[in-house]
């Protein structure tokens, strides 16, 4: 038997609040979810494929995320907005997936390069400010570029730190790594950034 | 023997004050300022319709409650940390399209701003930037909402 | 410069440093080139990240979406008791009616009760107005510890007077 669904007499939930229909969620209105996932539902799923790098993984994934934010609603008690709340649901099984990947594929020697660190310390200095030096549209269509560029890891490390804007102890316990690794894992990946988004060449010689 | 004594007291209190203003002391001059620049948008909405926008930090959320402004919500459009040197500028701080801001860095915790608005110089000015005092220029925005620039001195504020 | 050092400079950048080791990394910037330019770089980097992410939308409709995850919570719970009516939208109903005047909300001379001390960092500005189109009024908060310049248009924001009893206010 189908749960019941519950229809609040108040039909708009367009001009509610995000803690309002979080509290009409935890009483089983699924409209008041609805709009809630409405409202989020491209954030959840940019940030699912800025990390998996795949429309229908990251479709997939978000809307694990949104089954699994509805299972769990009674936890969250606005510590943080109900956002960045799915948010860190969606990144978790991200970086499951990513996990699960990772035990069915061998590194190419690059990445492995990569983690052992050492790469970005040949790397010049660049001195050019990319944002003086492109328009918006363009830096952007660079960044997705440099993204697509790095390893999961160091992507993971750049999208947690620059856009989830979490410390390096957040980012480590979401990573189940050290806080040593997430230093180096981010300064690989900002340096490898700043050299895609000047043009510079970032192979290292064999 | 008393006047020996009373020099000897004044002797020992001015080496004590000349301590004490070297301890105490303000940073010294010549050393880097590292800032915290936020965009924020007032309103009276419940969200924000860019998705992207986030909701601000709770410090910052305490301040404008007890600011004179009245706008209901306040969320982060956008954030950027720079490292500026002594006597240097760190030019084209760009907050959105219409928004930019010169911060250069006087020394002392002193910096001087230029802000700009749609690509036009509004203001150039001169502000002691304490930690845990922000300043903010702010003003009208569409639709009775608002824009705020929180600039921050961030160094030693953890 | 060895790679610790290195790691040292991009913590003090993320605020990462305990303040002992952020004045010795601010030491080292004042006189290290090197340092000077690899903070440089990193600060440009996440500045060229933030506000720049790609504008990344959801492939599918609002309704086809919905309906998987609809459909993916029936299946996965188990037959519930009916859930208790809805009965908290009353509370806000009536509140979005609640009028609203731009001006009038964000200011309210009445309130204004701002402390100036002679040290305050507002009384040690110095501001210069480069557009005639605007004005602007300083206010600083002792208690509060924060300065605000807040810049009207002149031709439009005429409404934005505050009280002449509010004294603190330095109008540039």
């Amino acid at each position: 038997m189908p749960p019941v669904k519950i229809m609040s007499k108040y039909a708009d939930y367009t001009s509610a609040s995000d803690e309002e229909l979080v509290g009409g969620a935890k009483k089983g209105d699924m409209g008041a979810f609805e709009e809630l996932v409405a409202r989020h539902r491209d954030k959840i799923y940019a940030r699912a494929f800025s990390m998996m790098r795949n429309e229908d993984e990251a479709v997939d994934l978000s809307q694990e995320a949104w089954v699994k934010s509805w299972q769990r609603l009674e936890q969250f008690q606005g510590e943080s907005s109900f956002g960045t709340w799915v948010t860190r649901i969606v990144i978790n099984l991200c970086l499951d997936q990513l996990r699960r990947r990772k035990r069915h594929r061998t590194e190419s020697i690059e990445e492995m390069d990569e983690e052992s660190g050492g790469v970005e310390r040949q790397m010049p200095v660049v001195t050019v400010n990319p944002t003086e030096r492109l328009e918006r549209g363009e830096l952007r269509k660079k960044i997705e570029g440099a993204m697509d560029k790095l390893s999961h890891e160091h992507r993971t490390v750049l999208v947690l730190h620059e856009f989830e804007e979490m410390e390096y102890k957040e980012i480590a316990r979401t990573m189940e790594c050290s806080i040593g690794t997430v230093m180096s894992r981010l300064f690989y990946a900002r340096r490898k950034m700043a050299a895609l988004l000047a043009d510079l060449k970032t192979e290292t010689k064999s | 023997m008393k006047s020996f004594r009373f020099v000897a007291v004044l002797l020992w209190a001015a080496i004590g004050l000349m301590a004490a203003t070297l301890l105490t002391g303000v940073a010294p001059a010549e050393e880097p300022i590292r800032i915290q620049v936020t965009l924020v948008w007032g309103t009276n909405d419940p969200k924000s319709p860019d998705p992207k926008h986030k909701a601000i930090g709770a410090a910052l959320a305490r301040k404008l409650s007890k600011s004179p402004f009245r706008w209901k919500n306040y969320f982060e459009v956008n954030r950027q940390m720079v490292v500026i040197l002594p006597e240097k500028e760190k030019a084209g701080i760009k907050m959105s399209d219409n928004c930019a801001l010169d911060i250069k860095n006087l020394g002392d915790s002193r910096i001087e701003t230029k802000l700009y608005g749609k690509s036009k110089l509004l203001e150039i000015r001169k502000d002691p930037l304490p930690k845990d005092w922000p300043l903010i220029l702010a003003g009208n925005a569409e639709n009775d909402t608002a824009w705020l620039v929180v600039i921050e001195n961030v160094d030693a504020a953890r | 410069m060895n790679q610790e050092l290195q790691l040292k400079l991009q913590a003090y950048l993320d605020g990462e440093l305990p303040d002992g080791e952020a004045a010795e990394a601010r030491e080292l910037i004042a006189r290290d080139g090197e340092a000077q330019a690899l903070v440089a770089e990193l600060a440009n980097t996440s500045a060229a990240l933030a506000g720049h992410e790609a504008e990344v939308k959801l492939p599918e409709t609002r309704e086809f979406y919905w309906s998987k995850i609809q459909r993916e919570i029936a299946r996965q719970e188990a037959p519930v008791a009916v859930p208790e009516p809805v009965d908290s939208w009353a509370g806000w109903a009536w509140r979005r009616w609640l009028p609203v005047s731009g001006v009038a909300a964000a200011l309210c001379a009445a309130v204004l009760l701002m402390v100036l001390s002679g040290n305050s960092p507002a009384q040690l500005a110095e501001a210069e107005l480069r557009s005639d189109e605007m004005g602007a009024y300083t206010y600083s908060d002792q208690q509060e510890k924060m300065t605000i310049v807040w810049f009207y248009d002149r031709g439009n924001d005429s409404q934005f007077t505050p009280a002449p009893a509010v004294a603190n206010i330095h109008r540039e």
